[in-house]
């Protein structure tokens, strides 16, 4: 029978090896290059309701390309909404560059810092393609003229393989797929310092979905950070860090199971 | 970037702006429209005499001493005596109405009160004078005389050629008779007049010669060297006596002194007394036997009130200009004009009669106006709550792009304003055009409602019932009103429409002209479209824009975006 300053000590190794083990969970965690962190981060939708993220921590480093990936109802597009400030976590903390984006304009935030791409795209089904991408620009303060803003819709439309008539057609008059590449091109627009996608490539057969991944490739070469929720293996092995929220789940699960089990 | 969105929604949703336009351009034509018509109301109103000079006039509150004496004969009588009580009071109201009979000096106090409110004066003296057997003959007795002939019944309080009117069988006609008794306690009306305002406004016309001389014993001689005075007479009775310019008639005071009149000229009356000049008419008097003469003769004769107590004056201010009458009314109560008095005009009387339909319409007017209002602020409410439904997706994507949600809010008020705008311009357009024959046609259908209603009660009771105040003989005739809002009197406005009833009595004082005078409603109004009325109508139509806006703004600052999102989803 195991005493209890040696149950204490095993708990101490356990509680050790699994830290160690999310520590090395794809991620450098030199702080200065930590551009999101999930800070002992619980999310639940509703008082009452089960938490969807229970006490999660995780940084996501700058320059790098960061897969999310997980089954169903594992929190993926909960997570994306608490790193692009649309959500405010229950409890714990989302830092950017160090700083609680509780304490900062999440509006400004998620018009200039950062670029959403939604797995339902969410774009404004009354404007045009030109329009959309035009009033991002406004959003970021990236917006210096008509001439200048025409000729960078243009280049984004030319990146995300788009031709250039589609400028003006409206939305609803696009296909999923399309409209997700202008969703893609929304976001470059302005060049944000962190892309996060849900299911970028969702809608696209694997020559887009290459050329997508090209395309946030170019991003992380040019010192920016994205991160790309997404159940595609081609996305996944793509990246740089795969960041597994059902593993990080059951970790979290062991851990509490770890120290119920030693009181 | 708020404007920039919200006109770039605004041409983009193309029926739905145009839709909101329609809304906002018909309110907008119907504030318009009332707000026109009330303001050349108010307009006519205050300004409609402002350049017009106006007459007042003291008379008696009867009703006020009726009321007074009443309550102490009902005071001093004893309990189940009522019969007692209620002649008592008849007397004492009687009594006081004889007592409060105000003189000249009075009525000169309350014009030295007014100061520079008056540009004039005038008053008349009326007393009553007899014929004497022989001598002239009065136009109402001749005619009653002959009405008496063909019922069979005599007069006895005179001879028989007195009673034909007629030239005595034995050829000597009217002179030379000697003193004979007077024919009837009063026969004639003599009218003195203090100056020539007075002649101006008695409402007679000169037939032959000329208007007699007037002034006081102070400005005038009033005997002539044959010991004769000048007089003005009706055609009517120079025609009965057969008498002409340069012609003497006589008659006798209440004393029995024989009086002489030249005849300087004769006169019709054309039914415009604006002043009351002539007074009281004494009862049973007709307008045919007035006599009229200057005060000085008045005077003379020991006819003016300082010598004869059944002498009645009648006492007209002239006011520079309409708006006066208020701090004229204001003056003589200052002065201690009391409640047993009240200050009349006939003149601002028939004016408030004649813009009654006007006024009227402008009640309306505001009534619709508040219900448009009204209505227009539920109507936007809805159609706006059923828009923003349609374009919460829209808002949560703003918002999920980083549009600050106050941001959102105001392109959604800036997007109403921009609608409402536009229907404004429109609709003040509209309603400027449509503003004159709209408010004339509804004009001419109040007149017409009040013209039969005054025709209703003209057969009903044989009379136009008074309605709190006397409907006045001159309507609007006396001019245009110039100001914005034009309140102009048609010269062929609607006659027929009411008499005023005569209620002169026993105070001396008329209030309105002689009987027989219509009233002239104000038929037309220019109520045209001004910068004060598109100032209103703008922040009317600005408030019902921002209270649209509001419920956009309520609920865009409800909903947060990822709700928003997660729904569509």
């Amino acid at each position: 029978m195991t005493q209890p300053s040696t149950r204490s000590s095993t708990l101490s190794s356990t509680l050790s090896t699994m830290d160690s083990a999310a520590s090395t969970d794809g991620a450098v965690v030199a702080t200065q290059d930590v551009i999101l962190e999930l800070k002992d981060v619980s999310y639940r939708y509703k008082p009452g309701l089960p938490l969807v993220l229970d006490h999660m921590s995780h940084a996501f480093t700058s320059g790098r390309m960061h897969a999310v990936i997980g089954p169903s109802g594992t929190g993926k597009t909960t997570l994306l909404s608490l790193l692009s400030g649309l959500a405010v976590p229950t409890g714990g903390q989302v830092l950017y560059e160090g700083r609680n984006l509780a304490s900062q304009d999440r509006y400004a935030y998620r018009a200039s810092k950062i670029g959403v791409i939604f797995q339902s795209f969410n774009l404004m089904p009354g404007m045009t393609v030109s329009e959309n991408i035009i009033m991002s620009m406004k959003l970021a303060g990236a917006y210096h003229g008509k001439q200048q803003a025409k000729e960078t819709v243009l280049h984004v439309l030319e990146q995300v393989d788009l031709p250039d008539e589609y400028a003006d057609r409206r939305i609803g008059h696009l296909s999923g797929g399309e409209q997700q590449r202008v969703a893609i091109a929304r976001v470059l627009s302005y060049r944000p310092t962190v892309v996060i996608a849900d299911e970028p490539t969702g809608n696209l057969d694997p020559e887009s979905t290459q050329i997508i991944i090209d395309i946030f490739r170019g991003i992380v070469d040019d010192g920016r950070t994205v991160i790309i929720v997404t159940h595609s293996r081609q996305v996944a092995s793509a990246c740089d860090d795969v960041f597994d929220l059902s593993t990080i789940k059951q970790r979290t699960r062991q851990r509490k199971a770890v120290r119920r089990s030693s009181i | 970037m708020i404007f920039e969105n919200a006109w770039r929604s605004v041409r983009r949703r193309t029926g739905y702006s145009l839709l909101l336009v329609i809304v906002f351009t018909v309110i907008t034509a119907a504030v318009v429209v009332s707000l026109a018509i009330m303001q050349a109301a108010q307009t006519a109103k205050a300004s409609g005499l402002a350049n017009q000079s106006v007459t007042a006039t003291i008379s008696m509150n009867r009703s006020q001493i009726i009321k007074d004496a009443a309550g102490s004969a009902s005071s001093d009588s004893s309990d189940g005596d009522s019969s007692n009580g209620d002649s008592s009071a008849r007397e004492a109201a009687r009594t006081a109405m004889n007592d409060m009979q105000l003189t000249l000096a009075d009525y000169e106090t309350y014009a030295t009160a007014a100061g520079s409110l008056l540009t004039g004066t005038y008053y008349s003296q009326t007393a009553e004078l007899t014929a004497v057997e022989g001598q002239a003959e009065p136009v109402s007795s001749s005619s009653s005389s002959s009405d008496a002939a063909s019922s069979s019944s005599s007069d006895s309080s005179g001879s028989d050629s007195a009673q034909s009117g007629q030239p005595s069988d034995d050829g000597q006609g009217f002179g030379g008779r000697g003193a004979e008794s007077p024919m009837s306690s009063s026969d004639f009306t003599v009218v003195g007049l203090s100056n020539d305002e007075a002649l101006a406004n008695l409402g007679i016309t000169v037939s032959s010669g000329e208007a007699v001389a007037t002034g006081t014993s102070d400005t005038l001689d009033a005997a002539n060297s044959d010991g004769s005075y000048d007089a003005m007479v009706t055609d009517e009775f120079a025609q009965l006596n057969g008498l002409s310019v340069g012609d003497t008639f006589v008659v006798a005071d209440s004393a029995g002194t024989q009086i002489t009149f030249t005849v300087v000229g004769t006169y019709t009356s054309t039914g415009a007394d604006s002043g009351g000049s002539f007074g009281p008419g004494g009862f049973g008097q007709s307008t045919s036997d007035r006599i009229i003469v200057s005060m000085a003769t008045m005077s003379a004769l020991g006819l003016d009130t300082d010598s004869n107590d059944s002498t009645q004056i009648s006492y007209t201010y002239v006011l520079g200009s309409g708006s006066d009458y208020d701090a004229f009314v204001q003056a003589c109560a200052d002065a201690g004009l009391s409640d047993s008095y009240q200050v009349q005009s006939s003149d601002v009387d028939s004016y408030e009669k004649s813009i009654e339909p006007l006024l009227n319409l402008s009640k309306f007017a505001k009534t619709l106006l508040c219900v448009v209002l009204a209505l227009g602020a539920v109507m936007l409410v809805a159609m706006t709550l059923f828009s923003i439904r349609t374009r919460t997706y829209e808002m949560g994507v703003m918002t999920a792009m980083g549009m600050h949600k106050r941001t959102v809010a105001g392109q959604m008020v800036v997007e109403t304003i921009i609608v409402a705008v536009l229907g404004l311009l429109i609709g003040t357009c509209v309603g400027a055009a449509a503003s004159v024959p709209v408010s004339n046609k509804l004009l001419a259908s109040e007149i017409s409602s009040a013209q039969s209603q005054a025709q209703q009660q003209q057969s009903n009771f044989g009379r136009q019932l008074q309605g709190g105040h006397a409907a006045g003989a001159q309507g609007a005739s006396s001019g245009t009103v110039s100001s914005d809002a034009t309140a102009s009197s048609d010269a062929s406005a609607s006659s027929g429409a009411s008499v005023p009833p005569d209620d002169s009595a026993a105070d001396g004082n008329r209030k309105g002209g002689p009987m027989g005078q219509v009233t002239q409603y104000m038929s037309s109004v220019n109520a045209s479209v001004n910068l004060t009325t598109v100032g209103l109508a703008a922040l009317a139509i600005l408030a019902l824009a921002l209270i649209a806006g509001l419920v956009g703004v309520i609920w865009v600052l409800r909903y947060e975006p990822l709700q928003i999102l997660a729904d569509r989803s």
